[in-house]
C-alpha cells in the first residue's frame, strides 16, 4: 500500500442524525491494484482513513463500515471547517483517501461489550458487524447527549431484534433510552452480567474524559482486555512526523495506535489530561 | 567498533535520528536513542511557535519515498524546554536543529538549547518549502550564520546543507572556513506531487520536500564529492533503510549518518544498523569504523 491520497466518488451519503453523515464509496488503496482489480488490503475494525478535500484539509476519520473486497463507510460529525465540507458534499462527488492506517482493535471472543460515545461509536461499527456475521452477540452501549445524536441507533435496534445482540441506550436528556451518562448506564450493563462471568474485552470510543471513566469501571468490574480508541492531531498519519505522541511513553497515536489497552493508557499521564496542537505545542484536554 | 566523533561529541554509535522525524516529543526522542541511536536530533526549533502548513503535509509517494511540507512547525524554544528536559533526564544525546527567521535569531535559539542542555546545534539552513532555504543557497550566508552561532555557543556546531543548490561543495567549504564543525548532507529534494484527477498539487504547500529510499542516490553522490573538499566530519543522510545503505554513505566518507523517513516502519532498525554494519566490519577484515569510511575513493 503506498500511503498517498487517491480520489474515490460518493455512492451513497446517510444522514444520520443533525450532524453526523456516513459516506459510502468504492476504494483500493493505491499500490494494492492487483490485476484482477481486486483489493488485497487487510482492514483491522478501529483503523482510520486520512480524507483528503482539495484546496481545504487532510482529515483522521475512522473507517466505520467495511465490506470487502473494496466498499467503505465513513462516518462524519461536524465540529469544523473541513468536516462541515466533507458533509456538505453529494452523491457523485468525489474526496480522495489514504489508508487504512494505525492499529484496530484486537477482538477476542466473547462476552464483550462495545461501548461508543457520539460519533465514538463509528470505529466500533464494522468490529460489531463482523461479530455479527460470525453469529456472536456482543453487547453494545450507545450514548450521546439527546436521542436526536446517537449514532446508528436505528440499525442496532434492528440487529437486536433480528441478530440478537444485547442493545442499550442512554441519553443525558433522556429523550430516548435511559436518562443519564454513558459510564453510568455501562456500570448498570456490567452489573447485569452474572457475578462469576469474566467480562473478555470493553472496546470504547468517544469523548477521552468518558474513557478514563471507562476504564476506571473495566477495572473495577475485572474486564479482561480494555481498549480504547483515541484521537490526537495528526499530519503523517503513518508514525513519521511525531505530532501524535502521548507521553511519557513516546507512543504514536497514528501508527502504535488509535486503539490502546488499558495497561497501556494507564501509563500514559497524557491519557484524559494533555493533547498537542498542531505546533506541538501541548495544552490541557 | 562503531563509536565515532563529530567533532567534540562522542557517540556510541554512528546512527543518528534525523530532525523532524518525531522529534516532536521528549519522550519519543528518548525511547528512539535508547532502541540504539547514537544521538537524536530534534524538530527544528525556532524563536516563537510556528503552526506550520496545513495537511496534507506528509504523504507517501512511491513505496518508501515521501513527501513532505510540514513548514517548520514547533512550538517554539522556551516551550520546546521542557521536551529536552524530558530527554536529557533519560540520558539522552540531543542535537538541536535551529532555525531563524533573521540571523540573530538564530544565535538566540542556540544559546538557549545550549542552556538547557543540548549537546550540539545543527543549524537548519536547508528546509527546502521555507524561506530560510535561502540562506543555504548562498555561501556568503551560510559563513555568516555559522560565525554568528559559533560566537554565542560553545556547543559543536553542524550546518545541515540543502541540496537545491548549484554548487554544494562551495557552500560547504564556506561554512567550514567560518569555523563549523561538521556537516549534514542532505536535506530534501525539492518536489510536487499533482493528483491528475483533482488537477491541484497535493500538498496543502504545494511543493515540498522528496525524503526517502529515491534520495540515497543523490546524497550518496553529494557525501562523496563533500569527502574530497572538506576536512570536517560529514553526516550522511538520505534514504537510509537499512544497513547496506548505511555502509555506503560509511564508504562515501560519512562519519555517521541520520536516519529519517525509515523510522516510520519501527525502531528496531537501529539494531539491525548496528548488526550489520558490524558484520561488515569484520567480514572485510577493517578494525573498526573508521577504518571504512571514505573507502570508495581509494578504488
Ligand atoms: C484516529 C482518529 C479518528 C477519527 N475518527 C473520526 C470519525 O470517525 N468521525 C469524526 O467525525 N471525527 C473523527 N475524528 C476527529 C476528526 O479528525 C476531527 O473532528 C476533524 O479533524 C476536525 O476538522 P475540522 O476542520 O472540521 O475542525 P477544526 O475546526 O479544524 O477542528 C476541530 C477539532 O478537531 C480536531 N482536529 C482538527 N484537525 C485535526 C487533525 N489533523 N488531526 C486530529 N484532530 C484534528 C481538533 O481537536 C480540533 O480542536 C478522528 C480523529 C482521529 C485522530
Ligand atoms: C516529515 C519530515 C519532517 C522533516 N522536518 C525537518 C526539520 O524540521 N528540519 C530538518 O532539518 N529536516 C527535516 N526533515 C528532513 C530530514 O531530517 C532528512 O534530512 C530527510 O528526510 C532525508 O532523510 P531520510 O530520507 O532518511 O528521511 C524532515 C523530513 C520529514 C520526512
Ligand atoms: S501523525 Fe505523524 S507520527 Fe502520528
Amino acid at each position: 500500500m503506498i500511503r498517498k491520497p487517491k480520489l474515490i466518488m460518493i455512492e451513497k451519503m446517510v444522514h444520520e442524525t443533525k450532524s453526523i453523515v456516513s459516506l459510502y464509496f468504492h476504494y483500493i488503496p493505491a499500490g494494492c491494484e492487483n490485476k484482477d482489480g481486486q483489493s488485497t488490503v487487510p482492514f483491522t475494525p478501529g483503523q482510520f482513513f486520512m480524507i483528503w478535500l482539495p484546496h481545504l484539509d487532510e482529515i483522521p476519520i475512522s473507517v466505520s463500515f467495511f465490506e470487502p473486497p473494496d466498499y467503505w463507510g465513513i462516518s462524519v460529525k461536524i465540529v469544523g471547517e473541513a468536516t462541515r465540507a466533507l458533509c456538505g458534499l453529494h452523491v457523485g462527488e468525489q474526496f480522495g483517501v489514504r489508508g487504512p492506517l494505525g492499529s484496530g482493535f484486537e477482538i477476542i471472543s466473547s462476552p464483550g461489550i462495545f461501548f461508543g460515545g457520539g460519533v465514538g461509536l463509528a470505529p466500533l461499527r464494522p468490529a460489531i458487524l463482523r461479530k455479527v456475521r460470525d453469529k456472536q452477540k456482543p453487547t453494545v452501549v450507545n450514548c450521546a447527549p439527546c436521542g436526536e445524536d446517537l449514532l446508528f441507533h436505528g440499525e442496532f435496534e434492528q440487529l437486536a431484534q433480528e441478530n440478537g445482540i444485547d442493545y442499550y441506550f442512554a441519553t443525558e436528556d433522556g429523550s430516548c433510552g435511559c436518562q443519564g451518562l454513558g459510564t453510568e448506564l455501562l456500570v448498570q450493563v456490567l452489573e447485569k452480567f452474572p457475578s462469576k462471568t469474566r467480562i473478555k474485552y470493553l472496546a470504547a470510543c468517544g469523548p477521552e474524559r468518558m474513557l478514563v471513566k471507562a476504564l476506571d469501571i473495566a477495572e473495577k468490574f475485572k474486564v479482561l482486555l480494555f481498549q480504547a480508541s483515541l484521537e490526537r492531531m495528526m499530519r503523517c498519519g503513518m508514525g513519521m512526523c511525531g505530532l501524535c505522541a502521548i507521553d511519557p511513553l513516546g507512543l504514536r497515536v497514528c501508527k502504535d495506535g488509535p486503539v490502546f489497552s488499558g495497561e497501556v493508557l494507564r501509563k500514559c499521564t497524557d491519557f484524559g489530561r494533555k493533547v498537542r496542537e498542531f505546533t506541538g505545542h501541548k495544552r490541557d484536554l | 567498533m562503531l563509536e565515532t566523533n563529530i567533532a567534540s561529541l562522542k557517540l556510541k554509535t554512528p546512527f543518528i535520528l534525523a530532525s523532524g522525524i518525531l522529534g516532536v516529543s521528549g519522550s519519543t526522542l528518548a525511547k528512539v536513542f535508547h532502541a540504539g541511536a547514537g544521538a537524536v536530533v530534534s524538530k527544528s526549533i525556532g524563536p516563537v511557535p510556528r503552526q506550520g502548513y496545513n495537511n496534507p503535509s506528509v504523504i507517501e509517494i512511491f513505496p518508501d519515498t515521501f513527501l513532505n511540507a510540514v513548514g517548520l512547525a514547533n512550538p517554539g524554544i522556551d516551550e520546546f524546554a521542557g521536551e529536552v528536559k524530558i530527554a536529557k533526564d533519560q540520558g539522552t544525546v540531543i542535537i538541536l536543529s535551529v532555525f531563524g527567521g533573521e540571523l540573530q535569531e538564530y544565535g538566540e535559539v542556540a544559546k538557549k538549547a545550549e542552556k538547557m542542555g543540548a549537546d550540539a546545534i545543527e543549524l537548519n539552513i536547508s528546509c527546502p518549502h521555507a524561506h530560510i532555504s535561502c540562506i543555504g543557497a548562498d555561501a556568503q550566508r551560510t559563513s555568516e550564520v555559522v560565525r554568528l552561532v559559533k560566537s554565542q555557543t560553545h556547543l559543536p556546531i553542524i550546518a545541515k546543507l540543502n541540496p537545491n543548490v548549484t554548487d554544494i561543495v562551495e557552500i560547504a567549504r564556506s561554512a567550514e572556513k567560518a569555523g563549523v564543525d561538521a556537516i549534514t548532507a542532505i536535506n530534501t529534494v525539492r518536489g510536487m506531487l499533482i493528483d491528475i484527477d483533482a488537477k491541484c498539487p497535493v500538498l496543502a504547500n504545494k511543493s515540498g520536500g522528496i525524503s526517502g529510499k529515491l534520495l540515497k542516490p543523490i546524497a550518496v553522490k553529494v557525501v562523496y564529492d563533500l569527502f574530497e573538499s572538506v576536512k570536517i566530519p560529514i553526516i550522511g543522510c538520505g534514504g537510509i533503510s537499512d544497513w547496506r545503505d548505511a555502509v555506503e554513505f560509511f564508504l562515501a566518507g560519512a562519519s555517521a549518518v541520520q536516519i529519517g523517513s525509515a523510522l516510520w516502519k519501527g525502531f528496531e532498525i537501529f539494531t539491525e544498523l548496528a548488526k550489520g554494519t558490524k558484520q561488515y566490519i569484520v567480514e572485510n577484515k577493517a578494525k573498526n569504523l573508521q577504518d571504512i569510511i571514505g573507502r570508495a575513493h581509494k578504488a
